[in-house]
């Protein structure tokens, strides 16, 4: 495993099939029981899954047990992944099958009731009171359909024509939607309901 | 802001915000590695795996008997087994973040709340019927339940419901767990399906308060449980007012009181019903018999016609047949009805001043009677 370099965040990678070849890589010494290489995929990929997941669920609590459920997938299922150059859309597809059975458990709604988006201060030490304000803006502004694609976009790094494949919906409306969240976003991190930058 | 920095914030928010919980991930690996997860969870194998089951069979978990006969509910039970672990385990995970106090204390709480009367008073709570709860598809069964909606007992009411009970025992347990497992066995079981999705859900309680509180909890819960399976359930509830007359004619026939309080309504809505004749049908019949405003019935759903012609083409046929189409007539009504020991369909309407009424038989569409009057 000495041949795979430590990496932290995705914007390091410069070259997308460089991260897809070391992604896939990590899968395989997962399958082999390499533990090293499974705490890289995850090091590399729990942002995409639970930024992923929080999209869809609106839950942190929800999305934290989904990243958790994820990566004991990804660890049994890893002997029988085929690469086929796209390790991410297989690992988010995980993540998005498990959302849709939390979703199905709690037969409601995404939505949660406005107080219970406060509990995500606090969640998490490292959450800056910036990022607070990025994520509730997140969550408030955007439709489910646009922050799912500002997230596959942003924190997992996935092209347009990518998400257009993987959520099914035309390459237009994914551009345009994501130009529209981005816009949305703005505004309100700039001007802000009172909030100062 | 410029795209860029926006974009910057969000990533840097989200991988702030991702959760450190590798440790825990190992944990739960290093103990299911006895129980390593389908292969059927991955893409791919998702559709094929009834996860919707899952639910309604984990509650039951091991006290739900595997039919001999049937592989697929086997193996639905034995994943609901693993899920389970899994399950049991990332609490476990959970659990260690907190302090140690909570836990004892939670632990001491859960313990006393079932295992010890903390008075005389309470103790009497726990050992009287304050509610009996009827569940009627076909099976019937009965559920006495304690002031605390803890079950005493479930009692199987006729031959179908002993099979649906069976060697479960379900004293002391929690009154939705009980549901859950009652309600998975009649799904494994055929009882309940997208055929026949009615249930019925009565409660006996002096309390007519807590009756109708509880009636509408169950109601809740037995939709939840049914949304997640592959159909759509149809749930009647009702209260029970219980007289000397009620529990006479429950005696009569045979049945649940329950039962009979509901035929009664579907009567007293209906006068051309006879008792006698409603007294076989199951619960689905009676609610396609049963109209939308009977009164002290709350509906949930639908009740399934996939076993008759349905509404539209009933009235398409009665339609037809007078020469018809469906924007040239008046007064058009449509209804399940019971003629002569079958379940049909009336239609009614009006055309050219003329009233139109016609029968069709529920089960093969046939016109039994075409009237018209002047």
């Amino acid at each position: 495993m000495s041949d795979i370099p430590d990496t932290i965040n995705m914007a390091d990678w410069k070259n997308e099939k460089e991260h897809d070849a070391y992604l896939d890589k990590c899968i395989e010494e997962t399958a082999v029981g390499n533990m090293d290489g499974f705490r890289k995929l995850y090091t590399e990929t729990k942002s995409s899954v639970y930024g992923f997941a929080l999209s869809m669920l609106k839950n942190p609590d929800d999305a934290e047990d989904v990243l958790q459920d994820c990566f004991v997938k990804i660890h049994s299922a890893a002997g029988d992944y085929k690469s086929q150059g796209k390790p991410l859309a297989w690992i988010l597809t995980i993540t998005k099958n498990l959302c849709l059975q939390v979703l199905r458990d709690k037969t409601k709604q995404a939505d949660m009731p406005e107080e219970d988006w406060e509990k995500f201060i606090g969640v998490n030490d490292n959450i800056s009171v910036e990022d607070n304000i990025v994520l509730t803006e997140m969550l408030n502004t955007l439709a489910e359909d646009e922050r799912q694609i500002v997230v596959l976009h942003v924190v997992s790094g996935l092209k347009h024509r990518e998400i257009s494949d993987f959520m099914k919906i035309p390459l237009s409306t994914v551009l345009s939607k994501y130009n529209r969240s981005l816009k949305k976003l703005n505004e309100k991190l700039t001007k802000g309901d009172g909030y100062e930058r | 802001m410029k795209d860029n920095e926006i974009e910057s914030k969000i990533i840097n928010a989200f991988n702030h915000a991702a959760p450190d919980v590798f440790d825990d991930i190992l944990t739960r690996i290093e103990g299911s590695s006895a129980i390593k997860l389908d292969s059927s969870d991955v893409p791919g194998h998702w559709d094929k795996c009834k996860k919707e089951k899952v639910n309604i069979l984990k509650a039951a978990g091991s006290a739900v008997e595997t039919p001999a006969d049937s592989d697929e509910t086997e193996r639905i039970v034995t994943f609901t087994s693993k899920k389970d672990n899994a399950q049991t385990q990332k609490k476990e995970n959970k659990k260690r973040k907190h302090r140690l106090l909570s836990t004892v204390l939670v632990a001491i709480a859960a313990a006393s709340a079932i295992f010890i009367p903390l008075g005389i008073s309470s103790y009497n709570a726990q050992n009287s019927v304050a509610s009996v709860i009827s569940i009627d598809v076909n099976p019937s069964i009965e559920i006495n339940v304690n002031k605390e909606r803890r079950v005493m007992s479930v009692i199987p009411m006729n031959t179908d419901a002993e099979a649906i009970v069976g060697n479960m025992d379900f004293s002391g347990t929690d009154l939705n767990v009980t549901i859950n497992a009652l309600l998975g066995s009649m799904i494994s079981k055929g009882y309940l399906s997208e055929i026949a999705n009615s249930i019925l859900i009565s409660v006996d309680n002096a309390d007519q308060q807590e009756a109708e509180a509880l009636q509408k909890l169950l109601m809740d819960e037995i939709d939840k449980i049914l949304k997640s399976d592959t159909f759509n359930g149809a749930i009647i509830g009702q209260t029970i007012k219980e007289d000397e007359e009620l529990r006479a004619l429950a005696e009569q026939y045979g049945i649940t009181i329950s039962k009979t309080q509901l035929i009664k309504e579907i009567i007293s809505q209906n006068s051309k019903l006879k008792f006698e004749d409603l007294v076989s049908l199951p619960i689905n019949d009676l609610n396609l018999l049963k109209k939308n405003d009977t009164e002290g019935v709350t509906s949930i759903g639908n009740a399934s016609d996939c076993s008759y012609v349905g509404i539209d083409a009933a009235t398409m046929t009665a339609l037809e047949n007078a020469g018809f189409e469906k924007n040239n007539v008046t007064g058009l009504s449509a209804a399940m009805d019971y003629e002569d020991g079958s379940l049909v369909y009336e239609v009614d309407f009006e055309s050219g001043g003329k009233k139109y009424e016609y029968e069709i038989d529920a089960v093969t569409g046939k016109i039994l009677k075409g009237e018209q009057d002047r």
